[in-house]
């Protein structure tokens, strides 16, 4: 018992040392849970798209004069929009006008969902937000996009069939959704669309 | 036993020791990156270069910068067919496709028009131009004079080619471009 007495061994080190960097291992893997919703550079990548994707539909819609048509597809005697359940906004399907066709081909059928909601100002001067598309509340990677709509006095309402009423104006509707404020403009609103992965 | 060396190690004991530890300190260095990969992009350069060649094209390039999305048509099929940009804003009528729209020889980029203008297709088809009907049609459904693909095909096995998406307006269509980079 001189020089080398060490009653050590080296394979329980390194037992020890392997379990050691292995519970830490699995101590980060359940730190973090990486799920397909997780963020990161690449679903960075996807809501960029999405955002440009759901402008690109509402420019598309605007340059065919159809966010117009489709805020004024309104049945006036009725009170409420074309075909809508008795909820008051669609659920389903979106409206039967050339944007929500573009919204279908555009986001259902790359299994993405969206809110559309239309945003204006009331008599009393407070922003209103109302439902025309609702599929539920967005995930935390949900994206936005926003046009913006003048509605003239002499704006027509839109008959089922996706054909301008000439013969009702907005002026003499009675049940419609958005008050007068202005002059000869009627209203002006600002259509939202929220997109999200499912 | 020796009065000198009265260690409780033999030789075998530290090698089997040794190797056991080498082994975890492997796996763990070769588990590790598997486990942040989903939060690196693959191809770094080609995201963002993607994107705004995706967003110059639907910006300026086949339009007009006063209305964005909102493509030209006449620019949009003289950009596909190569030719000469004239009064439209791509960069120049080669044959090449990075060079009419500005990128390195070095890069591969595919640009292709998908959409769905008839009754009866599918919700994605490649568009093309019918000059004599002075139309949008689907190719394989109608007669194409200018087929909206620029670039060649991506390769179907590489996991770094990145696309970006738009929807524009096109001839009054909705219209879904893809930029593929790879």
């Amino acid at each position: 018992m001189v020089v080398d007495d060490r009653g050590q061994a080296h394979t329980l080190e390194a037992v020890v040392a392997g379990l050691l960097l292995l519970s830490s291992v699995i101590f980060a893997l359940q730190m973090t849970a990486v799920t397909p919703l997780s963020a990161s550079t690449s679903s960075q990548h996807i809501e960029n798209q999405q955002r440009s994707v759901a402008r690109g539909v509402l420019a598309a819609a605007a340059e065919r004069d159809s966010l117009k048509s489709t805020i004024l597809y309104w049945n006036d005697t009725e009170g409420e929009f074309h075909g809508v359940s008795s909820i008051g906004y669609y659920t389903g399907d979106p409206p039967d006008t050339t944007f929500g066709g573009m919204l279908e081909r555009t986001f259902d059928q790359r299994g993405i969902s969206y809110n559309v909601y239309l945003v204006f100002e009331t008599p009393a001067g407070d922003q209103k937000r109302k439902r025309l598309v609702y599929r539920g509340v967005p995930s935390d990677n949900a994206v936005v996009a926003a046009r913006t709509v003048t509605l003239m006095d002499f704006d027509p309402l839109y008959r089922q069939n996706g054909r301008a009423n000439h013969s009702a104006p907005l002026n003499d509707s009675t049940s419609f959704y958005i008050s007068d404020i202005g002059g000869a403009v009627y209203n002006v609103v600002r259509v939202e669309v929220v997109a999200w992965r499912i | 036993m020796r009065g000198q060396d009265r260690r409780g190690q033999t030789t075998l004991d530290f090698a089997f020791g040794i190797s056991i530890f080498i082994a975890v300190v492997l796996f763990i260095f070769l588990f590790v990156p598997g486990i942040l990969d989903p939060f690196t992009a693959g191809a770094q350069e080609e995201t963002v270069t993607t994107n705004r060649v995706a967003d110059e094209l639907s910006h300026g390039l086949l339009g007009s910068t006063s209305t964005p999305k909102v493509l030209n048509r006449t620019c949009t099929v003289r950009f596909f067919d190569a030719a000469n940009p004239g009064g439209c804003h791509y960069y120049s009528g080669s044959s090449a496709v990075t060079e009419r729209i500005g990128l390195d020889d070095r890069q591969n980029v595919n640009v292709t028009l998908y959409g769905n203008v008839s009754a009866a297709g599918t919700g994605r088809d490649v568009l093309c131009w019918d000059d004599t009907a002075s139309t949008l049609a689907e190719k394989g459904g109608g007669s194409c004079d200018t087929v909206f693909v620029a670039g060649d095909s991506p390769p179907t096995r590489n996991d770094d080619s990145v696309t970006a998406m738009r929807v524009v307006s096109l001839f009054g269509e909705d219209v879904t471009m893809e930029v593929v980079m790879w």
